[in-house]
């Protein structure tokens, strides 16, 4: 191996840029898909289509969104306070984004005598960094609905903040006992105490704070049955009634990187991160990645198989392009994993191939948790007002106080 | 060298945001100004490694505290006609006056670090949660303990006041 490349991937420049490419991906890059997942989600719960008209599977819907967001016309309502009209977007969005520094998408590997993790800051306060930083949002919609100067979106505003406050609480409570199960509050070291066999995963070593948890962050991201904030039903839309164009747009996709974060870490919290079950040395998950590869080969023909079926479609030029790319990677899959399999690889690339198959891992992990919010979204009936306050205040208050208590002692009796 | 130069601009971000959050006229231009400061306040924090309470300072008071603040000036919602009418010549006098002390401590701190005096020495770890944990579960035990029971009495307090109606 050539020297430079090996200074390029000893470099801890080179690792802190992959690791800000895989948020940027899973983040500002996974929008569009998320947006487009949603819709096709809503559509497969309703058996109705969603968008398939532009692009196979409708996959070039969002680009048409996002144009039809930035050409519209930006309205700022008279009487509202232009600079906070202006900041709470942007508020919404760069705090959603923040958050994601301190993910850890895979875990250690040595390269060359040195160790590396795909992580962007390694900081020692991890996840309540992200409850910190997350806390700041809500000051995103207060003001959005303040800085408006309308009736509907004060109240949506109102509402988000007395939600917010109010759920903080119980997700506190979910967190505080999970940092007494894995004695810790770093996200590395909270994966590392899940290695091994399956019920080591946080979800079954403490189901109750899992269920606080998940319904505390839904309640944080806005999203069915707490989206109070924006009810139409009864607010018009809640605190972006007043916002149009990309503005909005800004509004728009922070609820998805919210929706993104939250799904990343419960992924860490509860379902062991990147790790596999009863999988725990580097070289093992290094061997695993030719099975990966051969799996998304499938799921490629699978899938182009589908795009090419004249009864579903009519094949477009789009359509067998989309089906040639699908091909294609399913040929480069197979191939790679068959090199990977019958060559000897160094060890260096056994690290590097532990790396793709952690992130791999973690995606799935992460798909599945993101589909939830869409599964729920479309499932659910929005509570009223007053049941939303009494299931945070009379319901998951004291659960998760004795849920604490009971996890306390637990612990100290080694239980757990 | 970038330490100083941070520790500079956020110092003088926080003077100049606290001056904001006395001088605006609206409420909720106050409150924002205050929320930024203690941002810069919990940034000044993680320049002397305390980061445990760096963090803790956006949670509790930028992320909790402050909403509820926000919360309630957006509730009451006053207009310019409300804000205006005050004048108080009195109160500022007496806050001016009370203001005294706390200048006589700033300037005591001042001269000290001037002198040479510097702050406390104190090993680089001493700001994690664990370090902290320790102290207040251990050495600072009673009073954390009375605190928190005092806080337990407000809250009952607060409710009883609140909620008079019910009994």
């Amino acid at each position: 191996m050539p020297a430079w490349l090996q200074t390029v991937l000893t470099s801890n420049v080179t690792w802190a840029v992959a690791a800000l490419a895989v948020a940027y991906l899973l983040t500002l890059g996974g929008i569009p898909i998320y947006t487009w997942w949603e819709r096709r989600g809503a559509g497969l719960i309703q058996r109705r289509p969603g968008p398939n008209r532009r692009g196979p599977y409708g996959l070039i819907q969002p680009i048409a969104d996002a144009v039809k967001l930035a050409v519209k016309e930006d309205v700022v309502p008279e009487g509202a306070h232009g600079l906070f009209h202006a900041l709470a977007p942007m508020l919404v969005m760069t705090v959603a984004l923040t958050t994601f520094a301190v993910i850890p998408w895979s875990g250690n590997v040595s390269l060359f005598g040195k160790s590396f993790r795909l992580q962007v800051a390694d900081l020692n306060f991890g996840l309540i960094y992200i409850l910190a930083i997350s806390s700041i949002g809500v000051y995103g919609v207060a003001l959005a609905g303040w800085a408006s100067n309308n009736k509907y979106s004060l109240l949506g505003g109102l509402r988000s903040a007395a939600q917010m406050i109010s759920y903080e609480v119980a997700m506190g409570l979910a967190v505080a006992c999970m940092f007494l199960v894995f004695q810790t509050v770093k996200l590395d070291q909270m994966i590392d105490a899940q290695v091994g066999p399956l019920w080591h995963w946080g979800v079954f070593k403490a189901p109750l704070a899992f269920l606080i948890f998940v319904a505390a962050a839904y309640a944080e991201t806005n999203r069915v049955p707490f989206d109070l904030p924006e009810a139409e039903s009864e607010i018009v839309a809640g605190y972006h009634t007043e916002y149009s164009s990309l503005r909005f747009g800004l509004f728009y996709m922070g609820e998805y990187v919210h929706m993104a974060i939250t799904a990343a870490v419960t992924v860490i919290v509860f379902f062991g991160g990147w790790r596999l079950p009863w999988v725990t040395t580097v070289g093992r998950y290094g061997s695993l990645l030719p099975w990966f590869l051969f799996l998304i080969s499938i799921v490629s023909v699978i899938v182009a198989w589908d795009t090419m079926r004249p009864a579903r479609r009519a094949v477009t030029k789009g359509n067998i392009l989309f089906a040639l790319i699908l091909a294609a990677t399913a040929l480069v899959s197979i191939g790679l994993g068959l090199f990977l399999l019958v060559s000897h690889v160094p060890p260096w690339a056994v690290s590097l191939s532990a790396v793709v198959s952690q992130l791999l891992v973690f995606l799935v992990k992460f798909i599945v948790l993101f589909w939830m919010f869409i599964w729920i979204r479309w499932t659910m009936p929005r509570m009223r007002y007053d049941q939303l306050m009494r299931l945070g205040w009379k319901v998951l208050l004291p659960i998760g106080l004795a849920n604490l208590a009971l996890t306390s002692v637990a612990v100290l009796l080694g239980w757990i | 060298m970038w330490a100083d130069i941070l520790f500079w601009v956020f110092a003088a971000a926080v003077i100049v945001l606290a001056l904001a959050v006395i001088t605006f006229k609206n409420p909720v231009n106050s409150a924002m100004a205050l929320v930024a400061d203690l941002f810069f306040v919990a940034a000044l924090f993680v320049l002397v490694d305390a980061h445990f309470l760096a963090v803790i300072q956006i949670l509790l008071y930028a992320g909790a505290v402050m909403v509820l603040f926000l919360f309630v000036i957006m509730l009451i919602n006053q207009g310019p006609d409300e804000l205006g009418r005050a004048r108080r010549t009195f109160a500022k006098a007496v806050a001016l006056i009370l203001l005294f002390p706390l200048a006589l401590v700033v300037l005591r701190v001042v001269e000290n670090v001037s002198k040479g005096g510097g702050f406390l020495k104190v090993p680089s770890d001493y700001g994690t949660i664990e370090a902290v944990g320790r102290l207040v579960f251990g050495q600072y035990l009673l009073p954390f303990e009375v605190a928190s029971v005092l806080l337990l009495a407000a809250i009952i307090g607060a409710v009883a006041i609140a909620k008079r109606r019910l009994w």
